[in-house]
């Protein structure tokens, strides 16, 4: 069951902490401005940084939870 | 047996992805829409911050650039009526926002703030002109955010007090001269979202000084319904003066936000706004969005409506929070909120917390927004 698990969540673990650490940074940078101002971008990297993360939210959100069920219920493939 | 567990695999994961997202986002939907206490200080420590800073750093936007002036004025406006709104709610945070709601009014109605108003008038300046025809709509933003601060700062400074006396007078005089119910932001154009900020700042004006402004606010109100609200339930965005004829489609973003304004000044107007705003809503997944455009018209996202993707706009989203808290539209603040938890991307927590994505004129708007109700005319 441990083995199984770890299976299953070691990949999903790894983007929800990169996510994580993302929205972080993204929250510290863009602490003045948000993504947009009314003369367009604040700056690329903000811009860059914001678009991934809310990319990777959706991913995290509407994708991450269905892969964990999907491995922890499909039958495993033979070793 | 192989089978059967791989389609139970792929059946959860398609249900994971139906109701999970929704049930995450929308986790603070309910005690935002009952006035969570928590929250709602949260969001406005934050705002209380931002003009701390913005007061030791005097922010002020170009004359020559109209949007970014537009966005420094709305960002102090918003954070003063959602202050306000606290404040309306819960008195006894009187003592704490008071003086900042001030602050924050006082900010909107500094003549750099409005230059690029002066500007597009050809310096006249819209203080300076009171006894002249020119609207000047978009300085009901801040006659309105002043006209809270009076009502609930009893220490608000005489002189600008003084100043918005005359302001109102004027917007009176214009708004009971003008057929269609509209008057003039820029020369040549005419927003009724303007103008329903320009009847709140009215209604608020009575509230604070003792004033009667029922004529005026009954004149405003028949016209908005004869000549401003389209067959759809939406505004027309952009309008003729004195011919009353369109100049824009009717779109879901001024609708919004006439929505909200027109809660300080009519009860009813606000509610009919509510309804045609909430017919254009899409739904997918739980999440709610309102579709900027009314049937049979389409263009693209601009300054009003922000980005518009798949038809639906993100101003227009934000602005639909408003009445859909301070009218009852429980299910759809609910969906709307999570879309807007989706993309706003809440962070922070505890003492403070906002709204990465949107910067200081979005965590404005939605403490506005998200706090809406106390202020709507009985």
């Amino acid at each position: 069951v441990k083995a199984l698990l770890v299976r299953a969540l070691r990949g999903p673990a790894l983007v929800l902490a990169v996510y994580l650490v993302l929205v972080q940074l993204f929250a510290w940078l863009s602490a003045e401005d948000g993504l947009i101002k009314p003369s367009g971008m604040p700056d690329l990297l903000v811009a860059v940084l914001g678009l991934g993360v809310l990319l990777l939210r959706l991913g995290v959100l509407f994708v991450l939870p269905g892969v964990v069920l999907y491995r922890l219920i499909a039958p495993r493939k033979p070793e | 047996v192989i089978r059967a567990r791989r389609a139970a695999a792929v059946a959860a994961a398609i249900l994971a992805a139906r109701f999970l997202p929704a049930a995450w986002c929308g986790r603070d939907a309910a005690a935002w829409m009952r006035g969570d206490p928590a929250l709602q200080q949260a969001l406005a420590e934050e705002l209380v911050a931002f003009e701390a800073r913005d007061e030791a750093r005097r922010a002020v936007p170009a004359a020559s650039d109209r949007f970014a002036g537009e966005w420094a004025l709305v960002t102090h406006q918003m954070t003063a009526l959602g202050l306000a709104q606290l404040c309306l709610a819960h008195p006894e945070w009187k003592a704490r926002y008071a003086p900042v709601i001030t602050r924050a009014a006082l900010a909107t109605f500094r003549p750099e703030m409005r230059a690029f108003g002066t500007e597009a008038w050809h310096g006249e300046d819209a203080l300076g002109s009171v006894a002249g025809p020119h609207g000047h709509a978009y300085l009901s933003y801040p006659a309105l955010a002043v006209g809270m601060a009076r009502l609930l700062d009893p220490t608000f400074p005489k002189d600008v007090a003084a100043q918005h006396d005359a302001l109102i007078a004027a917007y009176e005089r214009r708004l009971l001269a003008s057929e269609t119910g509209l008057i003039e932001t820029y020369p040549g154009e005419a927003y009724p979202t303007d103008v329903a900020a320009v009847a709140g700042a009215i209604a608020v004006h009575g509230r604070a000084t003792g004033a009667d402004h029922r004529r005026v606010i009954a004149h405003w109100a028949a016209r908005v319904e004869r000549h401003q609200l389209h067959e759809s339930g939406l505004v027309i965005q952009r309008m003729g003066v004195d011919d009353g004829h369109p100049h824009d489609a009717p779109r879901g973003s001024g609708t919004g936000l006439a929505a909200y304004f027109a809660g300080f000044a009519d009860r009813r107007v606000a509610a009919r706004l509510a309804d045609g705003l909430f017919r254009h809503e899409s739904t997918f997944l739980g999440f709610g969005a309102i579709r900027e455009y009314a049937d049979g018209h389409e263009g693209s996202g601009d300054v009003d409506s922000g980005p518009v993707l798949l038809g639906v706009s993100v101003a227009a989203t934000g602005f639909a929070l408003a009445p859909a808290r301070a009218f009852g539209h429980e299910d759809a603040f609910t969906r709307i909120y999570r879309t807007t938890d989706l993309f706003g991307l809440r962070v922070g927590g505890g003492a403070r917390t906002r709204f990465a994505v949107g910067g200081p004129i979005g965590n404005a708007l939605l403490l506005a927004f998200l706090t809406s109700g106390p202020e709507v005319a009985p």
